[in-house]
């Protein structure tokens, strides 16, 4: 065919050079391109990641020298949250305030002659913190639907001495968070009657993971003559407080229970007004929980110990307990709050063994009607329980 | 050298004109002294050249082609393994992350909590302390009237048996750590027919919640 077409193949020697000098140079070219210049970026490539990589290990290592201080602090710092937010009503209504003040003259023996309740006001919206962290600066740390709330009473009161000093006591300690904007006072000495008038501010945090429930009231309902009462009582100031309501202001130890899926550990124990939260233990748990509770000791030298599923306090020496000084009463203060929803299974059973020679009050509040969180294992001496 | 130039020869030598190029070589070494070399000569030793210098062109082509793939691959080699060593390190520590940013999640979720804890405060929160103090502090002919608190400010008035009684409750209230401004804005002195003076006074104090900073449970 090649012989048809007249086409002579034969290649000269100074071709074959030329070739040969065209190959040398095209090997050396592949080896550049395909060969050099691809290492040398892929070298390049690693060691830009291998510079990276040794900054981020710098700064690792140095984090992870730190790692048992971020640990502790993120512990604390979420339990601080925890108790802060368990000193706040999940709600504001004017029949809980209503519900308050009465309350406040049952338990302290306080006279509120009149009370002026104004609406709440919304004072603060959670989640618009930016985030401190270095690496993600600037942006919004979490999204949520709580909200500050904020209920002005002004109340008239008339007092004993005693009593006024117990309003007082019992506005400023209260579980759930107060603060007397104003208070104006003057004493009759004829009387020995302290009155005046006081402003007083109630908050609340609501949320979807914060469900409010009105407070419970128990009062018979229906009448024949909406004009006239047969059952009128003038003498509730009298009242004698079976329930233990004054452990809602003066309390040794505290159990917050929420729902696991709150801003808050579902379980949290503590001491009251404990800022170095040395005492605080608590777990995440949507489910059963035990939870024990002793106390120990007489005349003025008590020990307490408690334990929350396998975490105990104290951490060490468990069964020394630790040593306390209670108030006048030995209170336990449960506040506990409604199911958020069926998949909310969060309860603790709790076993209460006192071995002091004082009684110990537990008061539970906030619990939910239908399914209760607190359910009781065993109770061991001098115990009284008020839900 | 192609050519022969301006050079004559007899006919009758029968010299054929196409074996004279022949004679060039003797011509060549006759002036060999003046490194005169034949063209053929030439050509063979450039032919010979040309082909020590394609081998080595070539070879060395070879040569450096493999050192051009081979040192960088050597190095990404040895600059991919410190890499993955690096990684490595960094893949070990690696979830010491997660906890510094749950760490500043936290704090900063505290924070955001905090800011709205410091909205409800107020020094009246420590009102119950005030009154305690006072209950301490104030000297046993002193009584207070008429009191108003607001945010800690404190306006009372009340009555002596003398000038020293409230000098001393100055003292006395100043001395206290949360307690700041004490001032007395009036005194008035009276005596009664039996001859038994009275001082009236207001004074005015500030008291510092010293909570404020603490938990917000509350001191039993």
């Amino acid at each position: 065919m090649l012989k048809k077409l007249n086409i002579d193949l034969k290649i000269s020697e100074k071709d074959k050079k030329l070739l040969l000098i065209l190959l040398a140079f095209a090997i050396l070219a592949c080896a550049y391109y395909f060969g050099y210049k691809n290492l040398t970026d892929l070298t390049q490539k690693y060691d830009q990641e291998a510079s990276v990589l040794r900054k981020k290990q710098i700064d690792l290592v140095q984090k992870n020298s730190n790692r048992e201080k971020y640990v502790a602090d993120t512990k604390n710092d979420q339990n601080t949250y925890s108790i802060i937010f368990s000193n706040y009503s999940n709600g504001t209504s004017q029949d809980s305030s209503l519900a308050f003040i009465n309350k406040l003259e049952m338990i302290t023996g306080s006279w509120i002659k009149s009370a002026t309740l104004s609406d709440s006001s919304m004072i603060y919206t959670f989640g618009n913190v930016n985030s401190s962290n270095p690496s993600t600066s600037g942006t919004k740390v979490y999204s949520s639907d709580m909200q500050g709330y904020k209920t002005t009473l002004t109340l008239t009161y008339e007092a004993k001495y005693d009593q006024w000093k117990n309003l007082i006591k019992f506005v400023n300690n209260y579980y759930s968070k107060n603060s007397i904007d104003s208070v104006a006072m003057s004493y009759n000495a004829v009387t020995g009657l302290v009155s005046g008038t006081m402003t007083l501010s109630t908050y609340a945090i609501t949320g979807s993971q914060r469900p409010f429930t009105a407070p419970k009231i128990d009062s018979p309902t229906g009448t024949n003559n909406i004009f006239s009462s047969n059952v009128f009582d003038s003498n509730k100031a009298d009242f004698i407080d079976e329930n233990g309501e004054y452990i809602l202001s003066d309390y040794d130890y505290f159990i917050l229970l929420n729902s696991a899926t709150s801003d808050v550990d579902s379980c949290i124990i503590g001491k009251k007004n404990d800022t170095s939260k040395e005492s605080i233990i608590s777990e995440n748990n949507n489910g059963t929980e035990g939870v024990t509770v002793r106390v120990a000791g007489s005349a003025g030298n008590y020990t307490i110990q408690y334990k929350l599923g396998n975490i105990t306090y104290p951490a060490t020496n468990y069964n020394n307990g630790i040593s306390f000084t209670p108030g006048n009463t030995l209170d336990l203060l449960i506040m506990s709050s409604p199911r958020v929803s069926d998949a909310d299974k969060n309860t603790i059973k709790l076993n209460i063994v006192n071995d002091s020679d004082m009684t110990l009050n537990v008061k539970v509040c906030n619990d939910d009607t239908k399914d209760p969180r607190v359910k009781y294992e065993g109770k061991t001496g001098s115990v009284n329980i008020y839900n | 050298m192609d050519k022969l130039k301006d050079i004559t020869y007899d006919k009758k030598n029968f010299v054929d004109v196409s074996t004279l190029p022949n004679y060039i070589t003797n011509i060549g070494a006759y002036i060999a002294p003046v490194n005169f070399v034949p063209n053929n000569i030439i050509a063979n030793s450039k032919a010979k050249d040309n082909g020590k210098s394609i081998k080595f062109i070539f070879t060395a082509s070879i040569i450096a082609s493999t050192l051009l793939v081979l040192v960088p691959f050597i190095t990404m080699v040895a600059t991919k393994a410190s890499r993955d060593a690096i990684q490595k390190n960094v893949d070990r520590i690696k979830d010491i992350e997660s906890v510094v940013n749950e760490y500043y999640n936290a704090k900063d979720v505290l924070s955001d909590a905090q800011t709205f804890k410091n909205l409800t405060i107020s020094n009246d929160d420590a009102l119950v302390e005030f009154i305690s103090t006072l209950e301490t502090q104030m000297p046993v002919d002193i009584s207070i009237k008429n009191m108003n608190v607001t945010n800690g400010t404190v306006t009372l008035s009340g009555g002596a048996s003398s000038k020293n009684s409230i000098a001393l409750l100055i003292q006395k209230l100043s001395a206290v750590k949360n307690i700041t401004a004490v001032k007395i804005g009036s005194e008035t002195e009276t005596r009664d027919a039996n001859d038994i003076v009275t001082v009236t006074f207001s004074l005015t104090c500030q008291f510092i919640n010293a909570d404020a900073t603490k938990s917000a449970i509350p001191v039993k």
